[in-house]
């Protein structure tokens, strides 16, 4: 009895998408090679697997300072790989609200899990906008399909 | 002029920058000065110190030596594009260069042309020097510094090479033959080059030009570019100071002090010790790593004690063997 209330309680109560972004993260991209995982406000940002695999072993990491505000399209960090100064990007307007000082130590983070453990910085925005014209994964697929 | 080249140029174009310094030690953007070069000997022979943009490690520069500089699309960026470039260039002289496995021009071994890169969303650049008849008798102790095994450094090291000049494979290369070649082969590799239309040559008594560049001239001349953007590290050092063992470990991030720790060896501290290691480590927090602004945080404290003046002298002394530099 209990169990047939219970599944018609489940049945009824719609999924909305509002209630699919409060539970998952939704990962967006650059076309620069950023990814950038957004929850509520804060977006974590770091260099996706084409990147890293583009650059080669990475030797130093430069992440911003906690506290900085940063607007989009700002420089805020540095990879070296192979005597190659590369920039990073914010990808959005906003506070940098941490950052991984794991990497700066382990620089090999970056190419062993660029996209988990070698995450760089997160991001408080505001400016929903600037989240919704990044790329979603469909459309950096292509882009990185395209390059070769 | 190349950092304006870089933001100002059509992102679709190719440029070739070819260029001279005076006798410079020029470091990569994330090296530890401290660590790659001995300030106290460039500053006797008047070698300057400068940090570039890109990546790699330490290279030296004098009007014997050319610096190459190709600017190009992102997508277009490979590291060894431009170094065969250059390869193809000197064979016109008949001089066997090739690219090594470092993205360096060689010839029989030996390094002629060191290779750096830097990558921004949508241009790059690939840099080489070329040591055509370099002073290399001066160059030789700069690329040496007397801390080096006692930094412990986040960042870039360089990578020792012998290197050797082109003047060595050939009587008649210069300068300017070495920029026609480059030039030549650009043109073949990227597009025709029209030469009265496209190629510009200035110095420094072309006043406009160097007015257009004066703002990043600025920007890399300023102690914050030149030290404080070495990435963190840590001074480690040790020695005897009143008959005792004592360790040392200063650390600095953005070219200023944050920490310092002192003890002796065998932890023989007793309350006036710590009292006086306390009141160096204090008024050593934020100063600049140069030994004049040590020297000056130190004159206080050296005069609490004879004890204190001992240690600090010593302080001072193995903090001069690297932070000879330019006060901040």
């Amino acid at each position: 009895m209990s169990f047939r209330v219970l599944t018609k309680s489940f049945v009824s109560q719609r999924l909305t998408p509002s209630l699919l972004h409060r539970t998952f993260a939704t990962k967006k991209y650059t076309p620069s090679h950023e990814w950038i995982s957004i929850d509520k406000n804060i977006g974590t940002v770091g260099i996706t697997e084409y990147a890293q695999n583009s650059l080669g072993d990475v030797v130093y990491v430069e992440v911003p300072e906690e506290g900085t505000e940063v607007e989009l399209g700002d420089v805020v960090g540095a990879v070296e790989s192979v005597k190659s100064a590369s920039d990073i990007y914010s990808p959005l307007t906003g506070e940098i609200v941490e950052a991984n000082q794991a990497v700066t130590e382990k620089t090999k983070l970056i190419n062993s899990a660029p996209e988990t453990d070698g995450w760089l910085f997160k991001v408080k925005f505001t400016n929903q906008e600037e989240v919704d014209n990044l790329l979603d994964e469909a459309a950096y697929k292509k882009l990185t399909e395209a390059d070769h | 002029m190349l950092c304006r080249i870089l933001r100002k140029s059509d992102p679709e174009s190719f440029v070739l920058y070819l260029w001279r310094n005076r006798p410079t030690i020029v470091i990569g953007r994330n090296q530890n000065p401290w660590k790659e070069c001995n300030l106290k000997m460039m500053a006797s022979r008047d070698v300057l110190l400068a940090r570039r943009t890109s990546g790699g490690g330490s290279v030296y520069h004098d009007m014997g030596n050319s610096n190459y500089t190709v600017v190009m699309p992102r997508e277009a960026f490979t590291r060894d594009k431009c170094a065969e470039m250059v390869s193809r260039a000197l064979h016109h002289a008949d001089i066997p260069a090739y690219v090594n496995e470092r993205h360096d021009v060689a010839v029989e071994g030996r390094k002629i042309s060191g290779s750096a890169f830097k990558l921004t969303n949508k241009r790059a650049f690939h840099h080489g020097t070329m040591l055509i008849d370099a002073d290399l008798g001066r160059l030789h102790g700069c690329l040496h510094s007397e801390a080096k095994d006692d930094i412990e450094a986040l960042g870039v090291e360089s990578v020792r090479s012998v290197v050797t000049n082109l003047r060595e494979y050939s009587l008649s290369i210069d300068h300017l033959t070495f920029c026609q070649a480059v030039m030549s082969e650009f043109g073949r590799t990227f597009g025709k080059l029209d030469v009265g239309r496209n190629v510009t040559v200035w110095d420094e008594s072309d006043t406009h030009v160097v007015g257009m560049v004066e703002e990043e001239r600025k920007r890399i001349s300023t102690w914050k570019w030149l030290y404080g953007q070495t990435p963190r590290f840590v001074h480690r050092f040790g020695g005897v100071v009143g008959g005792k063992p004592v360790v040392a470990k200063v650390s600095v991030y953005h070219g200023h002090i944050t920490e310092v720790s002192l003890g002796y060896d065998a932890g023989q501290e007793d309350a006036d010790d710590c009292g006086v290691f306390q009141m160096i480590s204090d008024s050593l927090v934020d100063a600049p790593y140069v030994a004049a602004d040590v020297r000056s945080c130190l004159g206080p404290i050296s005069r609490e004690s004879p004890t204190a003046a001992e240690l600090c002298r010593w302080i001072l002394e193995k903090i001069m063997e690297a932070a000879s530099g330019d006060s901040a």
